[in-house]
């Protein structure tokens, strides 16, 4: 019963919102009509026919509108809110604050744009002529009487602000001099300023005025205000979680770097004695690799560069194996300007050359295959090698991070995906012993 | 068509599929000149980008439009052509180093706004759909004659848009014809080489074209029409003057105010067709991207020039052939095509007998399939990315995502497909002759009046704001589908004016872009947006790499040439 209701409130509100809309639908839906039965097609069809087929077309359009202005089906039920924010909207009546939820603004810390949207969706709520929210120096957003001297952007200009700021409590102004407002012609005369705080760290404060007395409600403001320390607060753990990635990030890609590093200073000084020219060469390639690969930043870089991680490397190492290892490269041009976590690529290849074709005799060839799916947008790369493959339980143990050294890469690679992408990426290692191994990774385009 | 004929166009077919394969690079060298924006990768890129822009209406319809109207029937060539000066001066270089991989996607993060890309997903969704049903209309054409009978109790027609429509849709829903680049480039090359070896046979059997278009402008222009029951030729009104329209003199399709409309919509268009923008992207830096341009702009050109040489070949060569050959007789009347579309495929087979009919045929088949399968693609990608992983769905596995753009295909699909069955394309023709290229032209319209001013503007005005930029496409969407409607409805003067609706609509969107902007707060953080469009360091970075990438190679390449010797 209660749920009917609801959702009738919905519905109406639905309605008034977009009758406009619902008009100019239904008009086109008769041009349309009229263009398919009367201009397109030859015979034009008879008129009882185009008729009937407009106004079973139009029932349709009304009846299936408020629902398509509600939204999918499991959408609705996951706002519940919506139908009592749509009745709110009608009646004056605040209704609770948990109506914001999802779409609370601050939820992604206090930026000017957040609060002004805050602001205007508070005002209603809060029963005052205006709100602002500022940091702890500027106002980040006014709306109400008195914008033209209460600018957003302008440093703070009350007294009362910098005392709540300071002390952390919230301060009510019963007149226009405890609000001491420098401008004379200020409309306002009384007003509530409560502090917004993340775990006792004043970071801004919330502010309801009103022209005329008495002054708005203090418990109401404060416990708005409260409210919104929460969501900021949540903001700045979302934001500390981001960092947290960002280190183990960052110290993943360290550990593949020494990694490489390493085997490739063997590979040069196998060489430094009988083939020096060939060393110096190797060196300088490597010093190419090492300039690209310490100015990067960020988690991302395009495929192009990726690229030459992987022909560096292979050039590198193709110095040690000679004619053993042979790469060929399938890869689209149209994937070259595409946007991939940095050494994810050139790590498999080595994995290939390493665990695949070292320990075969007479070497193989390694392949790197890359497309670019345009109907699933994802970056589809496959690394395949010919070389020694593995049995089913090498598999695993390479999967599960244990055994051989080179289940470190793959785990690497698969924990930093999994904290890019969560789990849009696909990371699929298929192997046989003698048979090769061929490692498929499904990328979204970022 | 008999069945040597039709043999001949599957064996045309598979061998093109059987080039795509050979041709395929298997060595890194192709993809090093890539990278280092040299001739060959730029011209492959452009050919790649050709492959995608020529539809049936570039094929057939330019033809078509030529050997109806004469010289209003080449402002299609010239259009569609100067479509990609917009595209190089504006668009391709800023377009790239942003780096995303669709319009929408484009627009959503420049204004940092989900409303701005749901706005860009409906009119992409516009665009493509008024772009995929010309296509669908073709391909029952290309049937009708190429085959001339249905299959399974359905009319030749409805097989030929069925056969298309579905087969495409199996192919991009497995996945099949992933638009790779050199597959798109070895098509265009196909479709160039046929117009090439139609207009060599043509001038090696003694035509010329500045006699035969001197020979057409002798007599008064006239086309087959409906009149009392029987197809008889009738001289077309004259919009600009009141002599008879002939075939060398403008008049005989456009008044004045048209004809300007006509290549101004076609200019406008390009720019924000969702499935070429789609694939500048394949270009390693901005600047090969322009340099791309370019060379589509001289690719394009030769096709198009071919196109209309072939137009006027058909228009002059017809009539004489038709005594002795009843299959001509069949469409013509007294000796000029009914269906104009017909031109090219007529010539092919007056020329080359069936086996130069399977050449041409298979050239627009080609050309449908590949525009279609592009349009599918960005349409579907664009809903399956920008509005179920975005919207519906933010943890959509890859699976899931496949699933959800192969259920947008399908979709998509069936939406051209069924107002292209209802659609009598003999009814068309006598409305709207040489209706490919005409209907195509609202694809443009839409595009030009909606993407394209609100892209220019999102790439040079850094005040541009989010609501303004759905502002923008909101309005010019509304002009332009209101003056196509009013358009069709409304008689042949302002009609024709009212149906190539950009310079009216694109004007229109983006004084909205621009007087919501103002009136909008500029969001912060442009800056590094705005280095990231414009600025040429990455480029100049993405080209030292590139150099260096390859210098290594040839360093190694030279260390295994020794590695013998030791």
């Amino acid at each position: 019963m209660r749920a009917g209701g609801l959702r009738a409130g919905g519905l109406r509100a639905g309605g008034l919102r977009g009758s406009g809309l619902l008009a100019g639908a239904v008009v086109a839906l008769w041009v349309a009509v009229y263009l398919v039965t009367q201009v397109f097609v030859d015979p034009p069809l008879p008129t009882t026919s185009t008729l009937l087929a407009g106004v079973v077309l139009s029932v349709l359009l009304i009846l299936g509108y408020p629902s398509a202005l509600r939204g999918p089906r499991q959408l609705r039920r996951g706002r519940r809110g919506g139908g009592r924010a749509g009745a709110r909207r009608g009646a004056a009546a605040p209704a609770t604050f948990l109506d914001l939820g999802p779409s609370m603004p601050l939820r992604r810390g206090l930026t000017p744009e957040a609060a002004d949207r805050t602001v205007r969706l508070l005002r209603p709520l809060l029963g005052g002529d205006a709100v602002a929210i500022t940091d702890t120096s500027r106002v980040l957003a006014y709306v109400g009487p008195g914008r033209d001297h209460h600018r957003p952007g302008q440093d703070v200009m009350t007294g009362a602000t910098a005392r709540v700021l300071a002390g952390g409590r919230t301060a009510v102004l019963h007149t226009r001099g405890e609000l001491n407002c420098p401008d004379p012609d200020c409309p306002l005369r009384t007003g509530v300023i409560a502090p917004l705080a993340i775990g006792g760290r004043i970071i801004g404060a919330l502010k309801v005025y009103r022209v005329d007395f008495p002054a708005p409600s203090a418990r109401t403001v404060e416990g708005m205000a409260g409210i919104l320390s929460l969501h900021l607060e949540l903001a700045e753990l979302d934001r500390e979680r981001g960092l947290a990635a960002d280190a183990k990030l960052n110290a993943l890609r360290s550990q593949i770097n020494p990694h490489f590093l390493f085997n490739i200073l063997n590979t040069i000084a196998s060489k430094a004695r009988t083939h020096p020219e060939e060393a110096r060469q190797l060196l300088l390639r490597l010093s190419d690799f090492f300039r690209y690969s310490t100015r990067q930043d960020g988690h991302f870089a395009d495929f192009g560069q990726e690229y030459f991680f992987v022909r560096t490397y292979v050039s590198l190492e193709q110095a040690r194996f000679g004619d053993r290892l042979h790469v060929r490269y399938d890869v689209d041009p149209q994937v070259l300007g595409v946007q991939v976590p940095v050494l994810v690529i050139q790590p498999l290849v080595e994995n290939a050359v390493k665990h695949g074709l070292a320990e075969k005799v007479g070497g193989g060839t390694v392949t790197l295959r890359a497309r670019v799916d345009p109907l699933g947008r994802m970056t589809a790369v496959t690394v395949r090698d010919d070389g020694v493959g593995m049995d089913k339980a090498t598999l695993a143990r390479v999967l599960a991070g244990e055994g051989r050294e080179g289940g470190v890469g793959l785990r690497n690679i698969s924990e930093r995906l999994g904290s890019l992408f969560g789990e849009r990426y696909r990371l699929d290692v298929r192997s046989a012993p003698q048979q090769g191994t061929t490692v498929d990774l499904l990328l979204p385009l970022a | 068509m008999s069945n040597a004929g039709l043999a001949m166009c599957v064996a045309i077919l598979a061998a093109t599929v059987g080039l795509v394969v050979l041709l395929r690079p298997r060595r890194a060298s192709t993809l090093d000149f890539y990278l280092a924006g040299q001739r060959v990768g730029v011209v492959t890129n452009a050919c790649a980008i050709c492959g995608d822009y020529l539809s049936a209406a570039s094929f057939l319809g330019v033809a078509a439009a030529v050997y109806a109207f004469g010289l209003d029937g080449v402002w299609y060539a010239t259009g569609f052509t100067a479509g990609f000066v917009p595209v190089l001066l504006f668009v391709a270089a800023p377009l790239r180093r942003f780096g995303k991989f669709s319009l929408a996607d484009f627009l959503g993060r420049r204004f940092d706004s989900e409303a701005v890309r749901l706005v860009a997903v409906g009119v992409v969704q516009l665009v493509v759909l008024s772009y995929l049903l010309p296509q669908a209309i073709a391909s029952g054409l290309t049937w009708e004659l190429l085959v001339g009978q249905g299959l399974a109790g359905l009319s030749p027609y409805a097989t030929g848009v069925l056969f298309a429509t579905v087969s495409v849709t199996g192919l991009v829903v497995v996945g099949g014809m992933r638009g790779a680049t050199w597959t798109q480039a070895v098509q265009f090359l196909f479709k160039l080489a046929a117009l090439t070896w139609l207009a060599a046979a043509v001038l090696g059997g003694g035509f010329s074209y500045s006699r035969a278009v001197a020979d057409l402008d002798a007599q008064p222009l006239a086309n087959p029409q409906v009149v009392d029951g029987t197809s008889q030729l009738v001289i077309a009104d004259n919009r600009l003057s009141d002599e008879d329209p002939t075939f060398a003199e403008p008049g005989a399709r456009y008044g004045a105010a048209g004809q300007f409309a006509l290549v101004v919509t076609l200019m406008f268009g390009t720019a924000g067709l969702p499935h070429i923008t789609n694939r500048y992207f394949t270009s390693p830096s901005g600047k090969a991207a322009r340099t791309t341009t370019v060379w589509v702009l001289g690719l394009a050109g030769a096709f198009y020039g071919l196109a209309v040489l072939l137009g006027v070949a058909a228009r002059d060569l017809l009539p004489g052939a038709v005594p002795g050959r009843p299959w001509l007789a069949a469409l013509t009347t007294d000796g000029v095509l009914r269906v104009p579309e017909h031109a090219l495929l007529a010539l092919g087979r007056l020329v080359g007998g069936e086996i130069g009919l399977g050449v041409v045929a298979s050239g627009a088949l080609l050309a449908l399939m590949s525009t279609i399968a592009g349009l599918l693609l960005a349409a579907a990608a664009s809903l399956g990315h920008d509005v179920y992983e975005r919207h519906l769905n933010p943890r959509a596995t890859p699976s899931q995502a496949v699933r959800a753009g192969r259920l947008a295909t399908g979709v998509i699909a069936l939406a051209a497909t069924l107002p292209a069955l209802a659609v009598r394309p003999e009814a068309l023709s006598t409305v709207f002759p040489s209706f490919t290229a005409t209907m195509v032209t609202w694809a443009f319209a839409l595009a030009g009046s909606a993407l394209t001013p609100v892209v220019v503007l999102a790439i040079w005005w850094p005040r541009a704001t989010a609501a303004g930029a759905a502002a923008g496409m909101l309005t010019g969407a509304v002009t332009a589908i209101g003056a196509l409607v009013g358009g069709l409805t409304s008689g042949p003067g302002a009609g024709e004016v009212l149906l190539t609706p950009t310079f009216l609509a694109a004007p229109a969107a983006a004084l909205a872009v621009i007087g919501v902007s103002l009136r909008t707060q500029v969001p912060q953080g442009l800056d590094a947006l705005w280095l990231r469009l414009h600025g040429t360091a990455a480029d100049r970075r993405a080209e030292r790499l590139a150099l260096l990438t390859i210098r290594g190679v040839r360093v190694d390449a030279g260390a295994e040439a020794e590695a013998p010797a030791r």
